[in-house]
């Protein structure tokens, strides 16, 4: 999407990026080398908590579905602070018996659930039945994660998913 | 009429499958978070990640009633037999033909008859799990979820909670507060 200078929104690519000015006439590099993050969701510093309250450094007690392991609360934190506000509403959150954190949206159409762990983040987006899978690796930063997001997003909205893939990629 | 004795070669078409709920743990920090009552990926999610899915055939051509109680009094004990006592809230049926032939397409799910030995209610006769066949462990739990979220139905169960167990909860949500309450 691209936001012009009159504050006009057009369709431009399948990419999340924009670079322009927004109606108050200021600069508002999102994706560039100085890069101030879109407002954060409201309900993000509520799940922030819960998370950092559900971490823990004992490897005996991650996976036991009470903690998570310090890894993945890391991880989690980068994915809501770079995401939340791409994201359908406020999670339901969990971990996973792998130590994993899943995080379960409610989307007009369907459902998102997410799976983030220290390497990997798992993205499935269940749309008539139909499961949806993303994978997005660190390396892939924000920009990726939030490019694989806005697309699932949408189609959680619509109903609608392009290019069909279901649960092997 | 002799309670249905299932076949231990390969589950048959008409087979009524069913995967046993039971309430997960919450993180300590999110206490606070209203349950979502609806079926989520943990309900297929097993414990360790190199194991199959089980399931409990419920019956040859419907739920069967008496099998439903036979399958019934072993979860019970199942809920009462892990570290933490969880609440036992039913199962998810499907018809074994949306596993064998998925209607969106996707992979056919396979499941086979793994009957357990034991004695009394250590054993189930009716146990069966699923096949991953390559799949990971996520994608099997959510082609699960997608399966029995479109095209099943939840089968209730009613029982009282154990003294025991009542005492156990109360102990675990208090020792959660207890916890909290010390952090702020």
């Amino acid at each position: 999407m691209l936001a012009t200078a009159n504050g006009t929104v057009s369709a431009r690519t399948r990419e999340f990026e924009y670079n322009g000015l927004l109606n108050n006439g200021t600069s508002y590099l999102i994706w560039g080398s100085n890069e101030p993050r879109p407002p954060g969701a409201s309900w993000f510093r509520l799940v922030e908590r819960r998370i950092s309250e559900s971490s823990t450094q004992d490897p005996n007690l991650a996976g036991n579905g009470h903690w998570l392991p310090q890894a993945t609360a890391i991880a989690a934190l980068k994915f809501f602070e770079a995401a939340s506000d791409l994201l359908p509403g406020e999670p339901y959150i969990y971990g996973s018996p792998l130590g994993d954190l899943v995080a379960e949206f409610d989307g007009e159409k369907g459902t998102l659930t997410s799976v983030i762990g220290p390497n990997v983040t798992l993205l499935y987006a269940i749309i008539g039945g139909i499961p949806i899978k993303r994978t997005v690796h660190p390396e892939g930063g924000e920009r990726e994660l939030r490019s694989e997001l806005k697309e699932l997003s949408e189609s959680l909205c619509t109903g609608k998913y392009g290019t069909l893939e279901t649960e092997h990629r | 009429m002799a309670l249905w004795k299932p076949n231990t070669d390969k589950i048959g078409p008409n087979e009524y499958l069913g995967r046993r709920l039971f309430d997960k743990p919450q993180l300590m920090g999110a206490l606070d978070q209203r349950p979502k009552l609806r079926l989520r990926l943990e309900h297929f999610l097993e414990k360790r990640g190199d194991c199959e899915t089980s399931l409990d055939r419920m019956g040859q051509q419907s739920v069967d009633k008496r099998v439903r109680n036979y399958v019934g009094q072993r979860a019970i004990k199942a809920a009462e037999g892990f570290r933490e006592p969880r609440q036992f809230n039913g199962w998810r049926v499907i018809h074994f033909k949306f596993l064998r032939q998925p209607p969106h397409g996707g992979s056919p799910v396979s499941v086979i008859p793994s009957p357990i030995e034991g004695i009394d209610l250590d054993e189930n006769i009716y146990h069966a799990h699923t096949l991953r066949d390559g799949r990971s462990y996520y994608d099997m739990a959510t082609q699960l979820l997608c399966l029995f979220l479109e095209h099943g139905s939840t089968e209730n169960y009613k029982y009282k909670l154990s003294w025991h167990n009542r005492w156990l909860f109360i102990r675990a949500w208090f020792l959660g507060w207890l916890r909290l309450s010390s952090q702020e």
